[in-house]
Protein backbone atom coordinates (compact mmCIF):
# COMPACT_ATOMS: atom_id res chain seq x y z
CA UNK A 1 0.00 0.00 0.00
CA UNK A 2 2.92 2.31 0.69
CA UNK A 3 3.96 1.97 -2.91
CA UNK A 4 0.78 3.67 -4.02
CA UNK A 5 1.32 6.78 -6.09
CA UNK A 6 0.66 10.23 -4.74
CA UNK A 7 -2.36 10.48 -7.05
CA UNK A 8 -3.91 7.36 -5.55
CA UNK A 9 -3.26 8.58 -2.02
CA UNK A 10 -4.84 11.93 -2.84
CA UNK A 11 -7.87 10.26 -4.38
CA UNK A 12 -8.40 8.12 -1.26
CA UNK A 13 -7.73 11.06 1.10
CA UNK A 14 -10.36 13.11 -0.76
CA UNK A 15 -12.81 10.27 -0.20
CA UNK A 16 -12.08 10.57 3.53
CA UNK A 17 -9.99 7.40 3.97
CA UNK A 18 -8.06 8.06 7.20
CA UNK A 19 -5.18 5.70 6.40
CA UNK A 20 -4.49 7.52 3.12
CA UNK A 21 -4.75 10.86 4.92
CA UNK A 22 -2.33 9.72 7.64
CA UNK A 23 0.12 8.45 5.03
CA UNK A 24 -0.12 11.68 3.04
CA UNK A 25 0.43 13.86 6.12
CA UNK A 26 3.28 11.63 7.35
CA UNK A 27 5.01 11.86 3.97
CA UNK A 28 4.94 15.64 3.83
CA UNK A 29 5.10 16.54 7.53
CA UNK A 30 8.93 16.65 7.74
CA UNK A 31 9.13 18.78 4.58
CA UNK A 32 6.63 21.34 5.84
CA UNK A 33 8.24 21.36 9.30
CA UNK A 34 11.65 22.05 7.75
CA UNK A 35 10.11 24.82 5.64
CA UNK A 36 8.65 26.35 8.81
CA UNK A 37 11.92 26.02 10.70
CA UNK A 38 13.62 28.34 8.23
CA UNK A 39 10.71 30.74 7.87
CA UNK A 40 9.47 31.39 11.40
CA UNK A 41 10.82 31.26 14.95
CA UNK A 42 11.65 27.76 16.20
CA UNK A 43 8.98 27.86 18.92
CA UNK A 44 6.18 28.35 16.38
CA UNK A 45 7.39 25.94 13.67
CA UNK A 46 5.54 22.83 14.86
CA UNK A 47 2.31 24.62 15.73
CA UNK A 48 2.21 26.22 12.31
CA UNK A 49 3.00 22.90 10.61
CA UNK A 50 0.01 21.41 12.43
CA UNK A 51 -2.10 24.33 11.21
CA UNK A 52 -0.99 23.65 7.61
CA UNK A 53 -2.19 20.05 7.82
CA UNK A 54 -5.43 21.06 9.47
CA UNK A 55 -6.12 23.29 6.45
CA UNK A 56 -5.06 20.46 4.12
CA UNK A 57 -7.53 18.09 5.80
CA UNK A 58 -10.36 20.59 5.60
CA UNK A 59 -9.80 21.63 1.99
CA UNK A 60 -8.36 18.50 0.37
CA UNK A 61 -11.43 18.16 -1.86
CA UNK A 62 -10.83 21.66 -3.28
CA UNK A 63 -7.17 21.01 -4.17
CA UNK A 64 -6.20 22.02 -7.70
CA UNK A 65 -2.88 21.95 -9.58
CA UNK A 66 0.02 19.94 -8.20
CA UNK A 67 -0.30 18.83 -4.59
CA UNK A 68 3.17 20.04 -3.61
CA UNK A 69 2.52 23.55 -4.94
CA UNK A 70 -0.88 23.64 -3.23
CA UNK A 71 0.62 22.41 0.06
CA UNK A 72 3.39 25.01 0.12
CA UNK A 73 0.96 27.75 -0.91
CA UNK A 74 -1.06 26.86 2.20
CA UNK A 75 2.17 26.85 4.23
CA UNK A 76 3.03 30.32 2.88
CA UNK A 77 -0.44 31.58 3.80
CA UNK A 78 -0.11 30.16 7.30
CA UNK A 79 3.21 32.03 7.71
CA UNK A 80 1.63 35.28 6.49
CA UNK A 81 -1.30 34.86 8.92
CA UNK A 82 1.14 34.10 11.75
CA UNK A 83 3.26 37.17 11.05
CA UNK A 84 0.17 39.39 10.81
CA UNK A 85 -1.23 37.99 14.01
CA UNK A 86 2.06 38.61 15.84
CA UNK A 87 2.17 42.15 14.48
CA UNK A 88 -1.42 42.73 15.56
CA UNK A 89 -0.49 41.60 19.07
CA UNK A 90 2.42 44.08 18.89
CA UNK A 91 4.87 41.30 19.63
CA UNK A 92 7.13 42.57 16.91
CA UNK A 93 6.97 44.96 13.98
CA UNK A 94 6.01 43.14 10.76
CA UNK A 95 9.37 43.66 9.07
CA UNK A 96 11.27 42.23 12.03
CA UNK A 97 9.40 38.95 12.29
CA UNK A 98 12.35 36.77 11.43
CA UNK A 99 13.28 33.30 12.62
CA UNK A 100 15.45 32.80 15.67
CA UNK A 101 17.91 30.19 14.46
CA UNK A 102 19.75 29.99 17.76
CA UNK A 103 16.68 28.35 19.33
CA UNK A 104 16.65 25.52 16.77
CA UNK A 105 18.52 22.22 17.08
CA UNK A 106 22.29 22.60 17.49
CA UNK A 107 24.05 22.90 14.14
CA UNK A 108 27.71 23.27 13.15
CA UNK A 109 29.03 26.83 13.33
CA UNK A 110 28.99 27.50 9.57
CA UNK A 111 25.39 26.26 9.40
CA UNK A 112 24.47 28.55 12.31
CA UNK A 113 25.98 31.53 10.50
CA UNK A 114 24.09 30.58 7.38
CA UNK A 115 20.83 30.30 9.33
CA UNK A 116 21.46 33.65 11.00
CA UNK A 117 22.20 35.25 7.63
CA UNK A 118 19.08 33.61 6.18
CA UNK A 119 17.05 35.17 8.97
CA UNK A 120 18.16 38.63 7.85
CA UNK A 121 16.79 38.26 4.31
CA UNK A 122 13.45 39.73 3.31
CA UNK A 123 10.47 37.44 3.74
CA UNK A 124 10.11 36.78 0.00
CA UNK A 125 13.84 36.04 -0.32
CA UNK A 126 13.70 33.68 2.65
CA UNK A 127 10.65 31.94 1.21
CA UNK A 128 12.42 31.49 -2.11
CA UNK A 129 15.66 30.17 -0.57
CA UNK A 130 13.72 27.73 1.61
CA UNK A 131 11.67 26.40 -1.28
CA UNK A 132 14.50 26.21 -3.80
CA UNK A 133 17.57 25.17 -1.84
CA UNK A 134 16.28 23.62 1.39
CA UNK A 135 13.26 21.85 -0.18
CA UNK A 136 14.88 21.31 -3.58
CA UNK A 137 11.88 22.50 -5.61
CA UNK A 138 12.24 23.57 -9.25
CA UNK A 139 11.71 27.10 -10.55
CA UNK A 140 8.49 25.91 -12.22
CA UNK A 141 7.15 24.56 -8.91
CA UNK A 142 8.11 27.76 -7.09
CA UNK A 143 6.44 29.81 -9.81
CA UNK A 144 3.24 27.81 -9.24
CA UNK A 145 3.46 28.33 -5.47
CA UNK A 146 4.31 32.02 -5.49
CA UNK A 147 2.40 32.94 -8.68
CA UNK A 148 5.49 34.66 -10.15
CA UNK A 149 6.78 34.60 -13.73
CA UNK A 150 9.95 32.64 -14.61
CA UNK A 151 11.81 35.96 -15.10
CA UNK A 152 10.73 37.19 -11.68
CA UNK A 153 11.84 33.89 -10.14
CA UNK A 154 15.31 34.18 -11.74
CA UNK A 155 15.66 37.77 -10.53
CA UNK A 156 14.55 36.83 -7.01
CA UNK A 157 17.00 33.91 -7.01
CA UNK A 158 19.91 36.19 -7.84
CA UNK A 159 18.86 38.85 -5.34
CA UNK A 160 18.36 36.30 -2.55
CA UNK A 161 21.75 34.63 -3.01
CA UNK A 162 23.52 37.98 -3.41
CA UNK A 163 21.88 39.26 -0.21
CA UNK A 164 22.90 36.09 1.58
CA UNK A 165 26.48 36.49 0.33
CA UNK A 166 26.53 40.07 1.65
CA UNK A 167 25.12 38.99 5.02
CA UNK A 168 27.73 36.25 5.31
CA UNK A 169 30.48 38.71 4.40
CA UNK A 170 29.21 41.11 7.04
CA UNK A 171 29.56 38.30 9.57
CA UNK A 172 33.11 37.64 8.47
CA UNK A 173 32.02 34.39 6.79
CA UNK A 174 32.80 35.34 3.23
CA UNK A 175 34.07 32.05 1.92
CA UNK A 176 33.54 28.45 2.96
CA UNK A 177 36.25 27.49 5.46
CA UNK B 1 22.78 43.06 -11.34
CA UNK B 2 21.62 42.32 -14.88
CA UNK B 3 19.22 39.83 -16.46
CA UNK B 4 22.24 38.16 -18.08
CA UNK B 5 23.79 37.38 -14.70
CA UNK B 6 20.49 36.18 -13.33
CA UNK B 7 20.15 33.87 -16.31
CA UNK B 8 23.75 32.67 -16.02
CA UNK B 9 23.23 31.79 -12.35
CA UNK B 10 20.02 29.98 -13.21
CA UNK B 11 21.66 27.99 -16.02
CA UNK B 12 24.46 26.96 -13.66
CA UNK B 13 21.97 25.83 -10.99
CA UNK B 14 19.99 23.96 -13.64
CA UNK B 15 23.18 22.25 -14.85
CA UNK B 16 23.94 21.14 -11.30
CA UNK B 17 20.37 19.90 -10.87
CA UNK B 18 20.84 17.77 -13.99
CA UNK B 19 24.08 16.35 -12.63
CA UNK B 20 26.37 18.39 -14.88
CA UNK B 21 29.30 20.55 -13.81
CA UNK B 22 28.26 24.25 -13.67
CA UNK B 23 31.80 25.14 -14.80
CA UNK B 24 30.76 23.97 -18.29
CA UNK B 25 28.35 26.91 -18.32
CA UNK B 26 30.57 29.37 -16.45
CA UNK B 27 33.92 28.73 -18.13
CA UNK B 28 34.01 31.48 -20.75
CA UNK B 29 31.62 33.96 -19.14
CA UNK B 30 32.97 37.27 -17.84
CA UNK B 31 30.49 37.18 -14.91
CA UNK B 32 31.87 33.84 -13.65
CA UNK B 33 33.74 35.41 -10.73
CA UNK B 34 30.54 36.96 -9.39
CA UNK B 35 28.40 33.87 -9.85
CA UNK B 36 30.77 31.25 -8.36
CA UNK B 37 30.36 32.34 -4.69
CA UNK B 38 26.59 32.27 -5.14
CA UNK B 39 26.79 28.69 -6.40
CA UNK B 40 28.87 27.77 -3.35
CA UNK B 41 26.23 29.31 -1.06
CA UNK B 42 23.47 27.44 -2.89
CA UNK B 43 25.32 24.15 -2.22
CA UNK B 44 25.72 24.99 1.46
CA UNK B 45 22.03 25.81 1.81
CA UNK B 46 21.18 22.32 0.55
CA UNK B 47 23.07 20.79 3.45
CA UNK B 48 21.23 22.73 6.19
CA UNK B 49 19.79 20.24 8.71
CA UNK B 50 16.13 19.22 8.37
CA UNK B 51 13.77 19.73 11.30
CA UNK B 52 12.86 16.65 13.40
CA UNK B 53 9.17 16.13 14.20
CA UNK B 54 8.32 15.58 17.88
CA UNK B 55 6.04 12.80 19.11
CA UNK B 56 3.73 15.33 20.73
CA UNK B 57 3.12 17.14 17.44
CA UNK B 58 2.51 13.82 15.65
CA UNK B 59 -0.05 12.92 18.33
CA UNK B 60 -1.87 16.23 17.89
CA UNK B 61 -1.93 15.80 14.12
CA UNK B 62 -3.19 12.22 14.44
CA UNK B 63 -6.01 13.45 16.68
CA UNK B 64 -6.95 16.01 14.06
CA UNK B 65 -6.92 13.40 11.28
CA UNK B 66 -9.12 11.08 13.32
CA UNK B 67 -11.51 13.93 14.16
CA UNK B 68 -11.69 15.17 10.57
CA UNK B 69 -12.22 11.62 9.28
CA UNK B 70 -15.12 10.88 11.63
CA UNK B 71 -18.42 10.65 9.70
CA UNK B 72 -20.56 13.78 9.85
CA UNK B 73 -23.61 12.61 8.00
CA UNK B 74 -25.99 12.99 10.91
CA UNK B 75 -26.58 15.86 13.25
CA UNK B 76 -27.91 13.55 15.95
CA UNK B 77 -25.11 12.90 18.46
CA UNK B 78 -26.19 9.28 19.12
CA UNK B 79 -26.20 8.42 15.41
CA UNK B 80 -22.94 10.29 14.90
CA UNK B 81 -21.27 8.39 17.75
CA UNK B 82 -22.50 5.07 16.36
CA UNK B 83 -21.16 5.93 12.90
CA UNK B 84 -17.84 7.03 14.36
CA UNK B 85 -17.67 3.74 16.29
CA UNK B 86 -18.36 1.71 13.13
CA UNK B 87 -15.82 3.74 11.17
CA UNK B 88 -13.29 3.20 13.94
CA UNK B 89 -13.71 -0.57 13.84
CA UNK B 90 -13.39 -0.58 10.05
CA UNK B 91 -10.39 1.70 10.22
CA UNK B 92 -8.70 -0.49 12.83
CA UNK B 93 -9.15 -3.54 10.60
CA UNK B 94 -7.71 -1.67 7.62
CA UNK B 95 -4.82 -0.22 9.58
CA UNK B 96 -3.89 -3.43 11.38
CA UNK B 97 -3.69 -5.17 8.00
CA UNK B 98 -1.90 -2.20 6.55
CA UNK B 99 0.58 -1.72 9.37
CA UNK B 100 1.90 -5.26 9.10
CA UNK B 101 2.75 -5.08 5.43
CA UNK B 102 3.72 -1.45 5.09
CA UNK B 103 7.24 -0.49 4.11
CA UNK B 104 7.33 1.91 7.05
CA UNK B 105 6.91 -1.00 9.49
CA UNK B 106 10.67 -1.50 9.63
CA UNK B 107 11.48 2.21 9.91
CA UNK B 108 13.52 3.47 12.86
CA UNK B 109 14.05 7.06 14.12
CA UNK B 110 15.89 9.10 11.50
CA UNK B 111 14.41 7.15 8.55
CA UNK B 112 12.34 9.10 6.03
CA UNK B 113 9.35 6.82 6.66
CA UNK B 114 9.46 7.01 10.46
CA UNK B 115 7.03 9.97 10.67
CA UNK B 116 4.59 7.95 8.53
CA UNK B 117 4.86 5.09 11.01
CA UNK B 118 4.41 7.38 14.03
CA UNK B 119 1.44 9.14 12.52
CA UNK B 120 -0.21 5.87 11.51
CA UNK B 121 0.20 4.45 15.02
CA UNK B 122 -1.35 7.51 16.57
CA UNK B 123 -4.25 7.58 14.14
CA UNK B 124 -4.88 3.92 15.01
CA UNK B 125 -4.98 4.85 18.70
CA UNK B 126 -7.38 7.76 18.14
CA UNK B 127 -9.60 5.64 15.92
CA UNK B 128 -9.84 2.79 18.44
CA UNK B 129 -12.70 3.28 20.84
CA UNK B 130 -12.82 0.11 22.93
CA UNK B 131 -10.72 -0.10 26.10
CA UNK B 132 -9.58 -3.59 25.08
CA UNK B 133 -8.53 -2.39 21.64
CA UNK B 134 -6.54 0.47 23.10
CA UNK B 135 -4.68 -1.81 25.52
CA UNK B 136 -3.91 -4.19 22.64
CA UNK B 137 -2.48 -1.25 20.70
CA UNK B 138 -0.35 -0.22 23.68
CA UNK B 139 1.10 -3.74 23.67
CA UNK B 140 1.81 -3.58 19.92
CA UNK B 141 3.45 -0.15 20.19
CA UNK B 142 5.54 -1.14 23.22
CA UNK B 143 6.81 -4.20 21.35
CA UNK B 144 7.51 -2.05 18.29
CA UNK B 145 9.66 0.43 20.28
CA UNK B 146 11.72 -2.48 21.62
CA UNK B 147 12.23 -3.86 18.09
CA UNK B 148 13.33 -0.43 16.89
CA UNK B 149 15.81 -0.01 19.76
CA UNK B 150 17.28 -3.47 19.11
CA UNK B 151 17.48 -2.77 15.36
CA UNK B 152 19.21 0.57 15.96
CA UNK B 153 21.75 -1.03 18.28
CA UNK B 154 22.43 -3.79 15.74
CA UNK B 155 23.04 -1.07 13.12
CA UNK B 156 25.69 0.56 15.30
CA UNK B 157 23.51 3.50 16.41
CA UNK B 158 23.93 2.80 20.13
CA UNK B 159 21.23 2.59 22.80
CA UNK B 160 18.29 4.90 22.13
CA UNK B 161 17.02 5.52 25.66
CA UNK B 162 14.07 7.58 24.37
CA UNK B 163 12.74 4.58 22.45
CA UNK B 164 13.17 2.30 25.46
CA UNK B 165 11.43 4.82 27.72
CA UNK B 166 8.55 4.91 25.26
CA UNK B 167 8.50 1.12 25.37
CA UNK B 168 8.20 1.27 29.17
CA UNK B 169 5.56 4.03 29.04
CA UNK B 170 3.37 2.08 26.62
CA UNK B 171 3.77 -1.07 28.72
CA UNK B 172 2.93 0.87 31.90
CA UNK B 173 -0.20 2.31 30.26
CA UNK B 174 -1.27 -1.23 29.27
CA UNK B 175 -0.65 -2.56 32.81
CA UNK B 176 -2.54 0.35 34.38
CA UNK B 177 -5.54 -0.04 32.06
CA UNK B 178 -5.94 -3.83 32.27
CA UNK B 179 -7.66 -4.14 35.70
CA UNK B 180 -10.49 -1.90 34.49
CA UNK B 181 -11.34 -4.11 31.48
CA UNK B 182 -14.47 -6.25 31.25
CA UNK B 183 -14.03 -9.58 33.09
CA UNK B 184 -14.35 -11.72 29.93
CA UNK B 185 -11.37 -10.07 28.24
CA UNK B 186 -9.34 -9.02 31.28
CA UNK B 187 -7.45 -12.26 31.93
CA UNK B 188 -6.67 -12.79 28.26
CA UNK B 189 -5.20 -9.32 27.94
CA UNK B 190 -3.43 -9.59 31.31
CA UNK B 191 -1.73 -12.74 29.95
CA UNK B 192 -0.55 -10.81 26.89
CA UNK B 193 0.68 -7.92 29.04
CA UNK B 194 2.57 -10.30 31.30
CA UNK B 195 4.15 -12.15 28.33
CA UNK B 196 5.16 -8.82 26.82
CA UNK B 197 6.88 -7.54 29.96
CA UNK B 198 8.75 -10.81 30.58
CA UNK B 199 9.85 -10.88 26.92
CA UNK B 200 11.03 -7.27 27.22
CA UNK B 201 12.99 -8.15 30.35
CA UNK B 202 14.70 -11.01 28.52
CA UNK B 203 15.36 -8.90 25.40
CA UNK B 204 16.96 -6.14 27.48
CA UNK B 205 19.21 -8.71 29.16
CA UNK B 206 20.26 -9.91 25.70
CA UNK B 207 20.91 -6.35 24.61
CA UNK B 208 22.94 -5.76 27.76
CA UNK B 209 25.20 -8.71 26.89
CA UNK B 210 26.12 -7.03 23.60
CA UNK B 211 26.40 -3.51 25.07
CA UNK B 212 29.61 -1.67 25.89
CA UNK B 213 30.24 -0.03 29.28
CA UNK B 214 28.55 3.29 28.38
CA UNK B 215 25.56 1.51 26.91
CA UNK B 216 25.27 -0.75 29.95
CA UNK B 217 25.10 2.36 32.14
CA UNK B 218 22.23 3.70 30.01
CA UNK B 219 20.45 0.36 30.08
CA UNK B 220 20.69 -0.18 33.85
CA UNK B 221 17.79 2.08 34.96
CA UNK B 222 15.65 0.88 32.07
CA UNK B 223 16.24 -2.75 33.02
CA UNK B 224 15.33 -1.99 36.65
CA UNK B 225 12.09 -0.29 35.60
CA UNK B 226 11.30 -3.12 33.20
CA UNK B 227 11.77 -5.68 36.00
CA UNK B 228 9.38 -3.71 38.19
CA UNK B 229 6.79 -3.64 35.42
CA UNK B 230 7.26 -7.35 34.75
CA UNK B 231 6.65 -8.03 38.43
CA UNK B 232 3.58 -5.80 38.44
CA UNK B 233 2.13 -7.57 35.39
CA UNK B 234 2.73 -11.01 36.90
CA UNK B 235 1.22 -9.97 40.20
CA UNK B 236 -1.84 -8.72 38.35
CA UNK B 237 -2.24 -12.05 36.57
CA UNK B 238 -1.09 -14.65 39.08
CA UNK B 239 -0.91 -12.87 42.38
CA UNK B 240 2.81 -13.66 42.55
CA UNK B 241 5.79 -13.32 40.22
CA UNK B 242 7.04 -16.63 38.72
CA UNK B 243 10.01 -14.87 37.14
CA UNK B 244 11.25 -13.25 40.30
CA UNK B 245 10.18 -16.24 42.42
CA UNK B 246 9.09 -13.91 45.12
CA UNK B 247 6.11 -12.20 46.57
CA UNK B 248 6.73 -8.51 46.06
CA UNK B 249 5.41 -6.19 48.69
CA UNK B 250 3.29 -3.10 48.06
CA UNK B 251 6.39 -0.90 47.72
CA UNK B 252 7.51 -2.70 44.56
CA UNK B 253 4.08 -3.53 43.23
CA UNK B 254 2.07 -0.49 42.27
CA UNK B 255 -0.71 -2.52 40.63
CA UNK B 256 -4.25 -2.40 41.92
CA UNK B 257 -5.83 -5.75 42.68
CA UNK B 258 -7.73 -7.64 39.99
CA UNK B 259 -9.35 -9.85 42.56
CA UNK B 260 -7.67 -13.12 41.50
CA UNK B 261 -4.65 -13.13 43.78
CA UNK B 262 -3.66 -16.28 45.66
CA UNK B 263 -5.27 -16.41 49.05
Amino acid sequence: MLNRSLDELLRDARLGAPEATARLCGMFYPKVLTYMRYRVDAASAEDLTGEVFLRVLRHIREQKGTFVAWLFRIAGNVVVDHVRSKAARHERPLDESVPEPAAAAPAPSRDRSLEAALARLTDEQREFVTLKFVQGLSNAEIAEITLRSPEAIRALQFRALAALRDEMAARGEGGKP
Amino acid sequence: MTPEREELLDRCLQARREGRDPEEVLRSDPAAAEVRPLLTLASELKSLPPAEPTGEAMTQLAARIAAESAPRTSRRPVVRRALAWAAGILLSIILIGWGGSAASAGATPGDALYPVKMLTERVRMFATFSKEGRVELRIVFSEERLKEAVRMHANGKGIDTDLLKEMLDEAKAAIDATPALAPDSRNLIATRVSSMTSYQKAALSELNLRANADEKAKLAPIMTKCSEQCMAACLMLYGYCPHCSGMPGPATCPMPSMGNEKK
